[in-house]
């Protein structure tokens, strides 16, 4: 008789196109979009600046001279790909309008006698940056200041080899010479090793993070939802009597709401993993052999339960299944925005990041995030999930004492 | 014998006003038992009690000698409500496969119930199409077809063609009387005076949350109602609280009541009084369209009851 319910209400719910968009299609979307939108692949080659130059250091004598900054800047690479896109303007208005208009990243104008300060004394260069918004205008002015630090130590290099030269080998030691001008040049020599992190961060992983995002974040709108309107909807469609009337008791027609909604909640879920698995190429550990994985189903399993009893929680405030339906989907999407659910909380300010602390749905995807995506074990999750079982146990039980009272008020009316 | 239904001292209350009015009656197995009354009268709300919906604040009620909170006996009942309970979206036959496994079908055996079922009420074409798409009339069909699928032995039904435009309402009939014919025990509520008089073995007619009288509709007709009614219908501009003061006043009228346009007068005789009437009404100057004599109907028995329950008032 409880199977009745799973069976009646999956068929009603596969037919409602409302539903099966805000239950299936909308997150799927989410999904897309953040794998080729918000982390498109090319986000993860190194950037290459747009860079105008201006000079008017054309006619140098010298060697070191603006348009060999310029050959430079055009062949200066980062794991095989270019640093800069170099643009070359007749004068500095033109250089400067581009900029404003966001057409190139930042601009250098070459002054006359570039080439000469270069040899014989220090030479000055005008950089204008853009800055479009703090971050970009960090980036490139790092990126041009590296670019310029790393460009002048070579140029000292060639100055100090060059005036060696000139210093006569008797009563003085040649290398201790050399040793100290090049440390005048740069008297730090960091060296830099690029180590991959165990956990995340390539594309694909912050991909997994957010498929598990997208989970969460159905789970707490569509199961809010599923748990407001469950009854409301048999009362609505005039079928509650009916029911009643028959050999089923109020606690399995409970259980059959119940079923029902942890049934479509597993369903949903499912897709949602093989389809940011499958199509937006989310990285997702799973391995059937270690226990530490099958932990998953059953945390899933406390979060459907849990908002699920939210869920009878909301039917208390609202008089049609329509006005819980849309105060649901309302509430499930804020708090999956506020809580750390689909944006990583450390973007939020203070406040925020305080409400996602105290969110249960928060630690239920959270725990999950850790095993699946940072293959973490259990002993890391287990408070959260213990701390996610104990509220869902607590919600639960309001939410089917409150299933039953409507039930009774029902009744009594 | 075994009853079917056994209700003792019923009642049912809402805040301060009694639904449900210290109601009692047996129902036999096999019988078909109509309760009649005016909207109000506290039926719906005695039904809901006898199909287990709503529990009663005083009384006792045994389907087939079983307490009906036992949940068990409510497989051998079934309800078929006012308005259609059907879902929209499921088609006809997910519908009556829905409502079979709520009564332990399962599998198969649902399906072919579900099929049988469909037939017997004449929707097999339709039987895969959304219940969205159905009539009025074809939904009543169905929703009686959903309260066969457990072949009750006790089947309740809440005005089941309330609502009905006379057509559909006549093919619900038909469908009745076939199950009328399986030897159910058939429970059903009204307020058609002919529904109840064509369907019922038994007939308990009920006002204010009472029953005020019950029997075999013969039986009230002999005891309620006189031999003959004059039925009298006035022309449009007529009062007929007019019409019935004049008579009132040159004969000596016991039994008359106005409705909308029309007089009925009853009488244990037509012959003498036939022409008075016309008589008098043409003295007054009040126009007619027609008169004629009438079998009194269980329609009488009810207007004679509550009419005078309501001048008692």
């Amino acid at each position: 008789m409880i199977k009745a319910f799973v069976v009646k209400d999956l068929k009603e719910l596969s037919r409602d196109k409302t539903a099966v968009f805000w239950m299936i299609v909308w997150p799927l979307l989410w999904l897309v979009l953040t794998a080729y939108v918000f982390i498109p692949p090319e986000n993860y080659t190194p950037k290459t600046m747009k860079i105008g130059v201006v000079n008017y250091d054309v006619d140098s004598e010298y060697q070191l001279n603006g348009s060999l900054l310029i050959d430079v800047l055009e062949r200066a690479e980062y794991e095989g790909v270019k640093l800069f896109n170099v643009l070359v303007y007749k004068n500095e208005t033109l250089m400067l309008d581009e900029i404003k208009r966001e057409k190139i990243d930042a601009g250098i104008i070459i002054p006359e006698g570039f080439g000469e300060n270069l040899t014989f004394n220090q030479a000055n260069l005008e950089i204008y940056v853009s800055a479009m918004n703090i971050q970009s205008f960090q980036i490139n002015s790092f990126m041009l200041d590296a670019f310029l630090d790393e460009f002048s130590v070579k140029i000292s290099n060639e100055k100090i080899s060059w005036m060696l030269k000139f210093i006569p080998e008797d009563n003085v030691d040649l290398e201790i010479i050399e040793k100290f001008l090049r440390g005048i040049a740069k008297p730090i020599n960091p060296a830099f090793s690029k180590i991959s992190p165990e956990k995340l961060i390539s594309r694909e992983s912050w991909i997994g993070w957010y498929t598990i995002g997208a989970l969460g974040m159905t789970m707490l709108y569509s199961g809010l939802n599923i748990g407001s309107v469950a009854l409301m909807e048999e009362k609505q469609k005039r079928c509650l009597p009916k029911i009643l009337a028959s050999p089923i008791t109020p606690s399995e027609l409970i259980a059959g709401k119940v079923l029902f909604g942890v049934t479509a909640l597993s369903i949903i879920s499912v897709i949602i993993v093989i389809f940011g698995v499958g199509v937006c190429g989310a990285r997702i550990y799973w391995d059937p052999l270690r226990i530490k994985y099958w932990i998953i189903p059953l945390v899933l399993l406390i979060l459907a339960l849990m908002v699920l009893g939210l869920g009878s929680l909301l039917s208390l405030v609202t008089k049609s299944a329509k006005g819980a339906s849309n105060l649901s989907t309302s509430l499930g999407l804020l708090l999956a925005f506020l809580t750390g659910v689909w944006f990583p909380k450390d973007w939020f300010p203070r406040w925020m990041q305080i409400l996602a602390e105290y969110s249960p749905a928060t630690w239920a995807i959270e725990a999950i995030r850790k095993v699946m995506v940072f293959e973490a074990d259990l002993a890391e999750v287990a408070p959260q999930i213990l701390a996610t079982s104990l509220v869902t146990f607590v919600v639960l039980a309001a939410g089917v004492i409150i299933y039953r009272k409507s039930l009774k008020k029902y009744l009594e009316k | 014998m075994e009853k079917a239904i056994r209700v003792a001292d019923l009642v049912k209350r809402f805040g301060n006003k009694i639904a449900v009015n210290r109601v009692s009656f047996d129902v036999k197995l096999g019988e078909v038992y109509g309760i009649l009354g005016p909207n109000g009268a506290g039926k719906s709300t005695l039904i809901s009690m006898i199909a287990g919906i709503m529990e009663p604040d005083e009384g006792r009620i045994e389907i087939l000698g079983e307490n009906i909170k036992n949940t068990k006996i409510r497989f051998e009942t079934n309800y078929c409500p006012q308005n259609p309970a059907l879902y929209e979206e499921l088609t006809g036959l997910e519908n009556l496969i829905f409502y079979s496994n709520l009564y332990g079908l399962t599998g198969r055996k649902a399906k072919g119930k579900a099929r049988d079922l469909i037939r017997k009420v004449g929707l097999e074409e339709y039987a895969d199409k959304p219940v969205k798409t159905y009539s009025g009339g074809m939904k009543k069909r169905l929703n009686l077809a959903t309260a066969l699928v457990n072949d009750p032995r006790v089947l309740i039904l809440d005005e089941p063609t309330t609502g009905l435009d006379p057509n559909i309402r006549r093919e619900v009939w038909q469908l009745l009387d076939e199950i009328k014919r399986s030897d159910r025990t058939i429970m059903i509520s009204t307020h058609y005076m002919e529904e109840a008089e064509a369907l019922s073995d038994r007939v308990a007619i009920m006002d204010a949350g009472k029953i005020i009288a019950e029997g075999k509709p013969e039986d009230l007709k002999r005891a309620y109602a006189p031999k003959v009614v004059i039925s009298v219908k006035l022309a449009e501009a007529e009062s007929p609280h007019k019409a019935l003061k004049a008579l009132r006043n040159r004969l000596n009228l016991e039994d008359a009541i106005a409705n909308e346009s029309s007089l009925r007068i009853y009488a244990e005789d037509s012959d003498t009084i036939l022409s008075s009437v016309a008589f008098e009404l043409f003295k007054a100057g009040i126009k007619l369209i027609s008169i004629r004599v009438d079998k009194p109907t269980l329609e009488d028995v009810f207007l004679r009851l509550t009419g005078r329950r309501i001048s008692e008032n």
